[in-house]
């Protein structure tokens, strides 16, 4: 229904005006913010599919090689970044002003972050011949940008979860490491998609109740 | 017994300034955009943005993006007290009521 009456300037009951400002609230978080448990769970199935089809291969449960399936890992990381661009690009669309900047400034250090990264890997590649020792040191690299900017995304966003799931990746990212070669890949397929998915439910479980007390 | 300002206590112009509140600080949300969250005519908000204007809630600035004009909005700290001080108000006026 469009708003299209000029009437509106009729005397408002008490009751129906809390409620407006409840369901005005809601609906301007949500197309101004949008939906992280969304976002979680997007990232939730890429690692799992991506550490999962790696895992597989490692370990023998699924019959695909070592490159393939670490194209398997790149596809679906790649997916879940086209995904989380174009999602944030829908939100930030219209807003001028600070959160344009710290949007893009935040935006710039993921690119930066893994373009260093990008480069690092060259190196670790032309260095390090193990296949697996490879991978847990391009990853253990990965998950240290990614930690660190989920913390401070969480403070320059004012989203405690997210710097929660930073402290909570860059702990993953250490007991990992800590772990050696051999398991590297099964703490991170577990406890890294894990962080992602339980995220999404708990996101999922905390708006549930603040529209319940919304309405 | 608190007064509710008749400037925001009417249905379009309470959605409105709920909805700009929503908006981040220091920033300023296109015309285009805060009509279609509202789901209004724009027409419509631009008459209660106009009030709202007038009272000095909302700040209003155009601009040229490219070679189109755009209209961004913005709410203005008198806008933030007032609407704190209605919602104030509500929970009281609610609260005298049960």
């Amino acid at each position: 229904m469009t708003h299209d009456a000029l009437d509106d300037d009729r005397p408002l009951d008490l009751h129906t005006a809390l409620r407006l400002v409840k369901s005005a609230e809601d609906t301007a978080r949500r197309e101004l913010r949008g939906n992280e448990a969304l976002q979680y769970l997007v990232w939730g199935l890429a690692w799992l599919l991506g550490f999962g089809t790696l895992h597989g291969s490692r370990f023998g449960w699924l019959p695909i090689d070592h490159e393939p399936a670490l194209a398997v890992f790149g596809v679906a990381i790649l997916l879940a970044i086209v995904v989380t661009i174009v999602v944030a690009g829908r939100y930030s669309r219209g807003i001028r002003g600070h959160s344009s900047f710290t949007g893009t400034m935040y935006g710039v250090a993921w690119a930066l972050g893994f373009l260093v990264m990008g480069t690092l890997s060259g190196v670790i590649v032309g260095v390090v011949d193990d296949f697996w020792v490879r991978g847990m040191l391009m990853n253990g690299i990965a998950i240290l940008i990614v930690g660190l900017l989920y913390i401070t995304g969480g403070t320059t966003f004012n989203d405690k979860t997210q710097s929660v799931m930073g402290v909570w990746f860059l702990v993953v990212d250490m007991a990992a490491l800590l772990s050696g070669s051999q398991h590297y890949l099964t703490v991170f397929f577990i406890f890294g998609s894990g962080g992602f998915l339980v995220a999404a439910v708990l996101e999922t479980v905390r708006r549930r109740k603040q529209a319940q007390s919304n309405a | 017994m608190p007064e509710l300002d008749p400037i925001i206590h009417a249905e379009s112009r309470l959605r409105a300034i709920t909805t700009l509140n929503e908006v981040g600080e220091g920033d300023r949300i296109a015309f285009t955009k805060l009509r279609k969250i509202l789901d209004m005519t724009a027409g419509n908000l631009s008459t209660h943005l106009r009030k709202l204007e007038d009272a000095g809630y909302v700040e209003v600035t155009k601009t040229i993006e490219g070679r189109t004009p755009a209209t961004y909005v913005a709410i203005t700290l008198k806008g933030k007290a007032a609407f704190e001080d209605y919602r104030k108000a509500l929970r009281e006026l609610l609260a005298g009521l049960s």
